[in-house]
């Protein structure tokens, strides 16, 4: 990038100061013409995006969303400690170019909008797997080839206690209380075996009836 | 110059290419709130016990060899519960509950390109989410997920898309 582009780049990113300034007004003397022209293509693509992007996109799960960008700022930080970025900002003046972010933002709605038609020769798979707990992480989740199944091993869950009885039913029906989760459960005589509600979170609380009644 | 401005051009093209494709993609979308559809498919989950003792009440055979498979430390998979579930309602929230200790929410986003169903799901254990995935399963691929350690085993949620 010559000294004329990064004016222009930092001019439309508003981080021109008082040098920079007086040395991009004086490039405007000189060629006023070009430099309107960039103005009215910037601002209308701004426009167009403002108007556009109003609508709000909602990742598939937000805060897996934010811990992955969370998780890249953290390792961008360690990446700069450890001494690996070059002090020259010689090096980063990609990163101030509209341009990049266009890029950026581009690559983003291609990957959200993209993301659920990806197609697997082997049939099924993950698309992406998050524990909320920090304590658990997933060790595993692909397709296992051997077994001809999806695996999803989680690691770090608390044991469940030796004298919890873990009970389980056959359940064959369902009658959903509405959109926001909850229902009944029958079994296979149609006997109710458990009523569940969930609170605002979304957690469910299940009441349990017994076999006998 | 002319280069210059063909690059901006050509990005702003890239851009709004990318927003129409949003806006056309939120336009199809799923229904009204309220609307209760189902979907043509059946759902199986089933809560099981790997271990390495005995049971009377094994998984049938064919799961079992892919369990085992899966998980190698484990030589035995007994079926605690089992959901089959009919009818998957198209925007609900859908559960499979096998028994009351771990049980799976899951919403049908429809059929995936290639085959199988786009579903997004969430693993209970009472009240605190072990784990949240964004799957596409198919017919005869289940998927494992192994759940927390009890006694001297493992809790292994299963879930299976039946034609």
């Amino acid at each position: 990038m010559n000294r004329k582009e990064e004016l222009i780049t930092r001019w439309i990113d508003g981080e021109l100061n008082g040098a920079t300034q007086e040395e991009f007004d004086a490039l405007m003397a000189n060629d006023p013409e070009f430099c309107a022209r960039i103005r009215t293509e910037t601002e209308g693509i701004r426009r167009a995006l403002r108007s556009e992007m109003s609508a709000e996109v909602e990742p598939p799960y937000p805060d897996f969303f934010n811990s992955q960008i969370q998780k890249r700022i953290r390792q961008q930080d360690h990446t700069v400690v450890s001494g690996h970025v070059r002090s020259s900002t010689s090096m980063l003046w990609w990163l101030r170019s509209p341009f990049t972010w266009g890029a950026a933002a581009l690559f983003m709605v291609l990957l959200l909008t993209r993301n659920d038609d990806r197609v697997d020769s082997n049939g099924s798979y993950v698309v992406s797997t998050y524990a909320p707990d920090p304590k658990v992480s997933v060790e595993r989740a692909e397709y296992d080839d051997e077994a001809q199944a999806t695996v999803i091993m989680l690691t770090g869950l608390e044991p469940i206690p030796d004298d919890v009885e873990v009970r389980g039913r056959d359940i064959t029906a369902y009658e959903p209380a509405g959109p926001r989760g909850g229902g009944r459960f029958y079994t296979g005589d149609t006997q109710l075996a458990y009523i569940m509600e969930t609170d605002i979170d979304g957690a469910p609380e299940i009441l349990a009836r017994s076999e006998d009644s | 110059m002319k280069g210059r401005r063909h690059i901006i051009f050509s990005l702003a093209g890239m851009l709004l290419l990318g927003v129409f494709t949003v806006a056309n993609a939120q336009k199809s979308g799923p229904g009204p709130d309220g609307e209760k559809s189902t979907l043509d498919t059946k759902f199986w989950g089933a809560l099981v016990y790997a271990s390495n003792a005995g049971t009377d009440k094994p998984v049938k055979a064919g799961l079992s060899s892919r369990l085992g498979k899966a998980f190698k430390k484990f030589k035995t998979f007994e079926l605690l519960g089992q959901h089959t579930q009919d009818k998957v309602f198209r925007d609900y929230v859908n559960w499979i509950v096998p028994s009351d200790e771990l049980n799976l929410e899951f919403e049908s986003k429809g059929p995936a390109e290639g085959g199988g169903m786009k579903v997004l799901l969430k693993l209970w254990q009472k009240k605190k989410v072990l784990v949240k995935s964004d799957v596409v399963i198919k017919p005869g691929k289940p998927l494992f997920i192994a759940g927390p350690q009890w006694r001297d085993g493992r809790l292994i949620f299963v879930l299976e898309l039946r034609e």
